[in-house]
């Protein structure tokens, strides 16, 4: 529950002919029994109180047992005051007030002029106009800016298509009307049998209706959809519940979209919930091809593989899969492959009992930390399906498990990174020999590829449901559509003119004079093959691109890759961590 | 996270409520900041009704934010019965105003004692006097961060920024806590004798219970002591250096290739006393053969760092206090078995298994339980039921 991202309340202010009004706010029901308490407690009627089942409440937040009389309803007539911008100069931007506690955001909008239109041709109004009208919610003091951001442009979309509908066909004004008209019906009742004319309100008005969905969907999953007048959809995603954000954590407001940037050709997308559920959640007007791409994703295949499955352009694959990830119904991550190696992320809970826990023992009769324990140590994938195979377990098995464990976010990839760092006494090595035996430890990859390049890889790709049986990974060999051009037959075309010479520029370009030096005074540098493939990937060796990275640019595979990283450990250093572009990442994911 | 500076005030100004023309700014510093356009759009928020005075009120116009203190006071001297007045600071509307609410408050609440004391404001001899506090006020407090501006023989206005911290995380009786600077620059008189008792043992060695038994000081004291200390960035905390320790490369670890500055501070600090400094490329390559599995003894065994000139307890902690690397704790988890009578077998790991419910990592349980590192792990090894996890 984080409930310091959620709004306290939401409330719908108007001012017009006759002066400003609070239409509508939700929620209301505390407020009867809240009453009584609050009198005797609270002389701040801004101090604020927050709901005895929130997880922050335990802290000590003093004022954290009083109820903030925004929702008691004393203040409407100040709130509408304060909330409705007397001078036009605040209107159509964003809008901020902070009174102790409470903050309130929104974004007011002027409607006089369409009014005036609108009102010359049905004179049946009963004179009550709407000069301007602000959807506000209002949230804590200590709201971060990119919260209040993220408000006020929900708030100046409900805005919009209120105005919109209002324009159209005088909706926002009728709607007021029956507001005003329940308002004063419950006014006109006997003191003692008052209902609260909001509760009225909900039953007649359809507008209340939506306002009360919005704030129950952020409250739900941080999603609000609404159809303003059965017409114009208004939906809004709150990034920082979908992603389930700890409350420590300030989402940059660039923060996503720099995440989506990372996105790359290799990556792959694994929905968060199950493909049927999300289809059936679709709006029914949405592009056929995200139906497509969501049945046939999977997380075994890269996200170029699944554009030609799907026979989207990539661009557009990109759009859709940043578009899911943004609502929170997808991540990206590294296609499983059986050289994968991850560990624990520091998150996990590791103690039995969890909710985790007993959701991962339901689906796969097995206790999670058992689980947890094996991922402990950094071993490659297959590894890990030599274990399980021990354990007689069916092999798609280990994809469920590892795909339940990444949507869950308990596991993080290691990458290995490489950087060119040359030792000043390399001309005379001789004694640092057992140092240098170190240098690179690749992961117990020694049985080369063999069936990536054989097999096509699309043939399995029609079955995106079946994700059973026959579930198998063999490599992350890419097979690019272009054709394998294999390393032998690329050295053979262009060996023909100055191979060295070529080679030579390569290095120069992207190496220092030290660097190059050392590299060619390696016994293997005057193979040419090897000095060939090895200016190849030295545009990479700054650590800033992981080994999946430099096979997919340079269409080599991993043998060739660990081969040659071996003959040149001289001079470099392998470094395994996390995908540095997905640590931020990963923060809100 | 970084504290970022404080953004710079803009402006400040007095207004009240006057008899005749209503909401007024009567001052400003610098002089028309606010126009009497711009001021209309927003009095509202300043001097506003009776229900939302005595408040702090923060409110966005334009590019600015400004954040003020309604006060009223309550007397038949008055025109109206009543004296409505607000001191505001004006920022630019990015600025985290965070730590100048307690300021405002406290402004307000000067000038209010001031009023009801000496009726100071409401006296033309000593309200002219106001531009030249709020000219102090903006001056100081942009340019030092605090003021003090006497005012008369009882009164003098002291405020001071403080920058908004986040809370230090706490400390624990196996933490080892280090100087982030030279230590001689804090051997001063300036902190509390506590302080002082146990400032000669903070070495990055000695973890907190050490401490507290070395200095004869309560083991509450002493973590009270090394959070306040914490809390200024005096001191950091690293983890206890054991050779069962594991720890693997943070992807910052590019900064390190990338930054000279923190190559040469690395090297300066790594090297062996009294030898030759090592090269880059070793302490590279020691960093990088840190993962999950390999520990410090491993480390130790295969690379030999005293040969390469390099301490390894310096390394870890360089790397661990400038981030490039992060520990790794073992959390041993028991699991329930369906068989009870297993777990009777064995007997002296049974009082062990309240330690075990995966909450606790290897360190807090040997301090916890006064256990070393090793028999703990020998109980670990022999019992079946206890799963390992690494995070």
């Amino acid at each position: 529950m984080s409930s310091k991202v959620t709004p306290l309340s939401i409330i719908l202010v108007s001012s017009g002919s006759k002066g400003y009004r609070l239409l509508f706010r939700y929620p209301f029901q505390a407020e009867e029994q809240q009453k009584l308490v609050k009198r005797d407690q609270s002389d701040n009627p801004f101090a604020l109180q927050t709901p005895e089942d929130d997880a922050y409440t335990s802290s000590t937040s003093q004022s954290s047992t009083r109820q903030s009389c925004i929702i008691s309803g004393e203040l409407d007539n100040v709130l509408a005051n304060i909330l409705t911008p007397s001078n036009t100069d605040l209107c159509d931007q964003r809008f901020e007030v902070t009174v102790d506690d409470v903050k309130f955001v929104g974004h007011p909008l002027l409607v006089q002029d369409v009014n005036a239109k609108w009102r010359a041709n049905s004179s049946t109004r009963e004179g009550s106009t709407i000069n301007m009208f602000n959807v506000v919610f209002v949230l804590q003091a200590s709201a971060d800016w990119s919260l209040v951001h993220c408000y006020q442009d929900l708030s100046k979309r409900l805005a919009l298509a209120l105005k919109h509908e209002e324009k159209r066909c005088g909706y926002l004004s009728h709607q007021a009307v029956i507001m005003v008209r329940a308002e004063d019906e419950v006014a006109g009742q006997p003191e003692d049998c008052k209902e609260s004319p909001f509760h009225l309100m909900l039953h007649r008005s359809k507008l209340t209706q939506d306002l009360r969905d919005v704030y129950e969907g952020l409250h739900t999953n941080g999603i609000a959809r609404v159809y303003i007048n059965n017409w114009i959809e208004v939906s809004f995603c709150l990034p920082h519940k979908v992603h389930n954000v700890s409350e420590v954590i300030t989402i940059k407001h660039n923060g996503i979209e720099k995440s989506l940037g990372a996105i790359r050709p290799y990556h792959a997308m694994l929905l968060l919930e199950d493909p049927n559920t999300l289809r059936a959640s679709l709006p029914r007007d949405c592009s056929p091809a995200l139906h497509r791409i969501i049945h046939i994703a999977t997380p075994l295949k890269r996200l170029q593989q699944l554009s030609q499955d799907a026979d989207l352009a990539l661009s557009q694959v990109f759009q859709l899969v940043g578009h899911l990830v943004y609502w929170g119904k997808a991540t990206v991550i590294y296609p499983i492959c059986g050289s994968n190696v991850y560990i624990l992320s520091p998150n996990a809970p590791t103690s039995p009992g969890t909710p985790l826990d007993f959701e991962f023992r339901m689906k796969f009769g097995e206790s999670l930390i058992k689980v947890l324990s094996d991922f402990s140590l950094p071993l490659p994938l297959s590894d890990h399906r030599n274990r399980l195979a021990e354990r007689e377990r069916p092999e798609g098995e280990l994809i469920r498990i590892v795909m339940w464990l990444l949507q869950k976010r308990l596991l993080i990839q290691l990458h290995t990174y490489v950087f060119i760092i040359t030792n000043p006494t390399l001309a005379k090595k001789s004694s640092s020999d057992d140092l240098e035996r170190e240098v690179s430890t690749p992961p117990s990859e020694s049985s080369p590829v063999t069936r990536g390049r054989a097999t096509p890889q699309g043939s399995g790709s029609g079955q995106g449901s079946g994700l059973g049986e026959n579930l198998s990974f063999d490599s992350d060999e890419y097979s690019v559509s272009t054709g394998f051009t294999s390393f032998d037959s690329y050295s053979m075309e262009e060996g023909r003119g100055h191979p060295r010479r070529k080679v030579l520029d390569m290095l120069t370009e992207h190496l220092t004079k030290e660097e190059k030096s050392s590299v060619l005074a390696i016994p293997h540098a005057n193979n040419p093959e090897d000095i060939k493939l090895f200016a190849r990937i030295c545009p990479y060796l700054r650590g800033m691109h992981h080994l999946e990275e430099i096979m997919y640019y340079e269409n080599v595979n991993r043998s060739q890759l660990y081969a040659l990283l071996e003959k040149f450990r001289d001079v470099l250093v392998t470094c395994s961590h996390q995908d540095a572009a997905s640590v931020q990442y990963k923060e809100f994911l | 996270m970084a504290a970022f500076p404080v953004g710079k005030l803009k402006c400040i100004f007095f207004s009240e409520f006057h008899p005749q023309a209503g909401p007024k700014i009567t001052y400003q510093v610098p002089d028309d900041y606010i126009s009497r356009e711009l001021f209309d759009i927003f009095s509202v928020y300043i001097i506003p009704k009776p229900e939302l005075q005595d408040k702090l009120i923060t409110v966005n116009v334009k590019q600015g934010k400004v954040i003020g203190w309604p006060s009223c006071i309550r007397d038949d001297k008055y025109a109206r019965n009543e004296y409505l007045f607000n001191v505001c600071f004006v920022c630019d509307s990015t600025t985290d105003v965070s730590s100048y609410e307690t300021l405002v408050k406290k402004l307000s609440a000067y000038f209010t004692t001031l009023e009801l004391e000496c009726a100071f404001l409401s006296n033309e001899e000593t309200k002219c006097r106001v531009p030249d506090i709020l000219e102090k006020l903006l001056s100081h407090l942009n340019e030092f961060g605090k003021c003090s501006v006497p005012i008369n023989d009882s009164n003098t206005i002291h405020l001071k920024i403080v920058p908004p911290t986040k809370e230090p995380q706490s400390v624990l009786e196996h933490h080892v806590p280090m100087f982030l600077c030279s230590k001689e620059h804090y051997e001063n008189n300036q902190w509390d004798l506590t302080t002082q008792q146990i400032l000669q043992y903070i070495d990055g060695v000695n973890h907190v219970q050490r401490i507290a038994v070395e200095a004869d000081v309560d083991l509450n004291l002493v973590k009270i002591c090394l959070q306040n200390l914490l809390y200024y960035g005096v001191i950091t905390i690293v983890p206890i250096f054991q050779y069962s320790n594991v720890y693997m490369v943070q992807p910052s670890i590019n900064t390190l290739m990338e930054n000279t500055q923190l190559q040469r501070e690395c090297i300066e600090y790594v090297t062996l006393p009294g030898h030759n400094p090592p090269t880059l490329r070793s302490v590279m390559l020691l960093y990088s053969s840190l993962c999950p599995g390999m520990t410090v003894r491993d480390l130790c065994m295969r690379h030999n760092p005293r040969a390469l000139n390099i301490c390894e307890r310096h390394l870890i902690q360089f790397g661990v206090v400038k981030g490039l690397i992060r520990r790794l704790h073992k959390y041993p988890v028991k699991l329930q078995t369906a068989d009870g009578q297993h777990n009777g077998q064995h007997n002296a790991g049974r009082n062990l298994d309240r330690w075990m419910q995966g909450k606790l990592n290897f360190d807090e349980i040997c301090c916890g339980t006064g256990m070393s590192h090793k028999d703990l792990d020998e109980q670990v090894e022999k019992d079946v039921d206890v799963s390992v996890c690494w995070k």
